[in-house]
């Protein structure tokens, strides 16, 4: 279970995200993703959290860009990879969860742009044996086909990822107000498809 | 459906697919590898490994032919076809010129199937006259040609997302083949992959905003005309194109907002535009010089080894740099303004052809829509009734009209509000600013006061309430000394009773028998 525990100063909140029913070696003072980001190159206790914690969100983050399960797992696999190479990230310079989500981002962005996918075909690829697993692309790529690219990943991190819409216009890099106007957009749509579908 | 059953039914399902990757095995080889590399007790080396049997391999006579022939092939068939063979027995240019084209063609293939990059094709015609829509920071190296068979490929470098300023013009004729190559172009500035790397890896990786800066002066520009005919006209939009930029080998994050308007007083369809670009440093934006735009191209050479770099005082342009931006009169409010995003609002792709025009009670000119760059806005007076928006495409029937909701740029504006009332909501002074901070900062020492006495007076409650209780354990403790002395009393009395009655009993006993 994920408990989130908020502390309030100066202009903002800051956000301290525990892991409780995971063991951790760590004292609970540096028991965060900004501690974990800069011991991941050199501990794969660190690393292995990290990938418990984010697997999920990154994963949805680079299948809302590349809408495909095989390229989106390779993109996960890749973000946590590029995360221990990271060489100078001081938890003074962000959030440690924005960063994540946007090197999954970048890397979703290179991996469609390297396949050349385009992501509203429904082309299947072949899955072999794991029939839930093309149930649920095809699920999700229905459930969001009708949206734009950029409408496609505000959704699905903030439904998925769970991210605030100051966080989403960072990775975005889009004003907080158009990030709103973008995701109330994609919903509305959404909510019409789903209600032509029902009549 | 209502939103959260939406989003409970998206994380679900995304949860669900995601359940099933399972790859932190192959993150942590690659992230390791030292870990995971042990041949020490291996008896074999890697040669032997190879040949594990022991036999001898055969000699392969196929591999052999084969080689051969392609190697005939290079040098027999092939150089019939290649165009750019034949000009190494070309009697035109020089062979340093020649040398250098031959060797930026070498570059280009080496570049694109080696790295991210990204391409347009268009005609030399529509490239020339579009450019700053196509690629705001680079016009067309090119001079103008009459055919209108020439095309043009532009091959931009990308880092993650964002676009570099290392691009590469081919231009060809008729199908983009190596044998239909007449000229290319390079830019300056080229990136190695430990740059690239290094920068990305860094932590400047943020790009600056510059909404706010463009509503000003657009403002200015359809507002403040000078005929009242034109006053009003809708002719102003913009859009934003980040660029990882690399100048005198340094890289900068810039984001550049490109300003155009209609030009009323040219006969032939013209476009004014400006520009105006910044970066960040350590969290500061600072102005970038858009002026280093204008000299970007390194090369551009004829298959001929000869110059292909357009004169500039013969070329005419759609699109003209005008520095309206730095020298722009006394600036309106933004509260007239509104603007419209089409490719936001609407399912409408950028593509080279696409024109907007709002139609309202006034006449409004067609804008050009960019092809690359996010934001593009169209920038309207607040004063139209009802405006509805048309596109069209040059190459195509397509288009329509789509009615909007204008927004506005001063969000807390309504048009419906007393607009003398309404102070600049943009652009605060510098000495507005230090009184804003200032405030801002003796706010936070009230709420630090604040919190310290309420502490305070939370420290002080909870010691008069212990000292109420000890009172309160101080009395029950008297009480207690109190019922213990009245008991003590109480038993004495009755053991002093006890005995007296006993010694009247006896007494009388003692009569009775005496009697």
């Amino acid at each position: 279970m994920v408990e989130q525990n908020f502390i309030t100063g100066g202009d903002g909140a800051i956000l301290l995200t525990k892991i409780n029913d995971v063991p951790t070696n760590y004292q609970e003072d540096t028991d965060s993703v900004n501690y974990l980001i800069q011991s991941c190159a050199t501990s794969k206790d660190a690393l292995c959290r990290l990938y418990q914690m984010f697997k999920s969100s990154v994963f949805a983050v680079a299948f809302s860009i590349t809408c495909d399960y095989h390229l989106s797992e390779d993109c996960v696999a890749e973000t946590f990879v590029r995360l221990t190479q990271v060489k100078r990230f001081s938890p003074k310079d962000g959030d440690g969860r924005g960063f994540i989500h946007a090197v999954a981002r970048n890397v979703a962005l290179e991996q469609r742009r390297r396949y050349k996918k385009e992501c509203r075909s429904f082309v299947i690829q072949s899955y072999g044996e794991a029939d839930k697993t093309v149930e649920d692309s095809i699920f999700l790529n229905q459930m969001l086909k009708y949206l734009s690219d950029k409408q496609r990943q505000i959704v699905v991190l903030r439904c998925c990822s769970e991210l605030s819409f100051k966080e989403i216009a960072s990775i975005m890099k889009c004003p907080e107000t158009t990030a709103k106007s973008r995701y109330k957009k994609a919903i509305s749509i959404l909510q019409s498809k789903a209600g032509e579908g029902n009549e | 459906m209502n939103n959260s059953e939406f989003e409970k039914n998206l994380k679900n399902k995304m949860d669900e697919l995601a359940s099933s990757v399972d790859c932190f095995d192959k993150i942590a080889k690659r992230a390791y590898p030292e870990e995971n590399s042990d041949f020490s007790d291996c008896e074999y080396t890697v040669s032997d490994l190879e040949n594990i049997t022991g036999r001898r391999s055969r000699f392969r006579l196929a591999s052999v032919i084969a080689l051969a022939a392609a190697v005939a092939l290079v040098i027999f068939v092939l150089p019939e076809n290649l165009g750019f063979l034949n000009n190494v027995f070309s009697d035109k240019g020089n062979k340093s010129d020649i040398k250098a084209y031959r060797s930026l063609i070498a570059e280009i293939k080496e570049e694109t199937e080696n790295h991210e990059y990204t391409y347009f094709d268009c005609t030399l015609k529509e490239y020339i006259e579009n450019d700053l829509l196509l690629s705001p920071l680079y016009s067309c190296p090119f001079e103008v040609k009459n055919d209108e068979n020439i095309n043009v490929r532009v091959y931009t470098r990308i880092c993650g997302e964002y676009p570099t300023n290392q691009i590469y013009a081919v231009q060809y004729e008729g199908k983009y083949e190596d044998g239909n190559i007449l000229a290319v172009a390079d830019s300056k500035a080229k990136f190695t992959e430990e740059e690239l790397s290094e920068h990305t890896a860094s932590n400047e990786t943020d790009f600056p905003t510059l909404d706010t800066d463009t509503f000003f002066e657009v403002e200015n520009l359809i507002c403040n005309k000078d005929s009242a005919e034109n006053e009003m006209q809708i002719s102003a939009a913009s859009f934003t194109y980040d660029c990882i930029y690399k100048l005198d080998d340094k890289i900068y994050n810039t984001a550049s907002s490109i300003i155009y308007y209609v030009d009323p007083t040219k006969s032939v369809v013209a476009y004014d535009y400006d520009i105006i670009s910044a970066y960040m440093s350590k969290d500061i934006i600072k102005s970038f010089d858009p002026s280093v735009f204008e000299n970007d191209w390194n090369t551009a050479l004829y298959n001929n080894g000869s110059s292909a770099f357009a004169d500039k005082s013969e070329s005419v342009k759609t699109f003209n740099r005008s520095d309206f931006l730095e020298s722009s009169e006394s600036l309106y409010i933004t509260d007239k303004m509104c603007y419209t995003e089409p490719f936001e609002e609407f399912p409408i792709k950028p593509e080279l052809g696409i024109e907007f025009t709002v139609y309202s009670n006034i006449s409004s000119a067609p804008l050009p829509a960019p092809v690359i760059g996010d934001s593009f806005r169209i920038y309207l007076p607040t004063t139209l009734e009802n405006p509805r928006l048309n596109y069209s495409k040059s190459t195509s029937v397509e288009g329509g009209t789509v009615d909007f909701e204008p927004k506005y740029c001063n969000s807390t504006y309504s048009p419906f509000e007393d607009q003398e009332n309404f102070t600049e909501a943009y652009g605060e002074s510098v000495a507005e600013k230090d009184r804003l901070e200032e405030i801002a900062r003796k706010l936070e020492e009230y709420r630090q006061s604040v919190e310290a006495a309420q502490a305070e007076a939370e420290m002080l409650s909870e010691q008069a309430a212990a000292q109420d209780i000890q009172e309160e354990i101080e009395k029950i403790q008297k009480l207690q000394e109190e019922i213990q002395i009245a008991s003590a009393d109480m038993h004495d009395k009755n053991a002093a009773e006890s005995e007296a009655a006993a010694d009247a009993f006896e007494k009388k006993m003692n009569e009775i028998i005496a009697k």
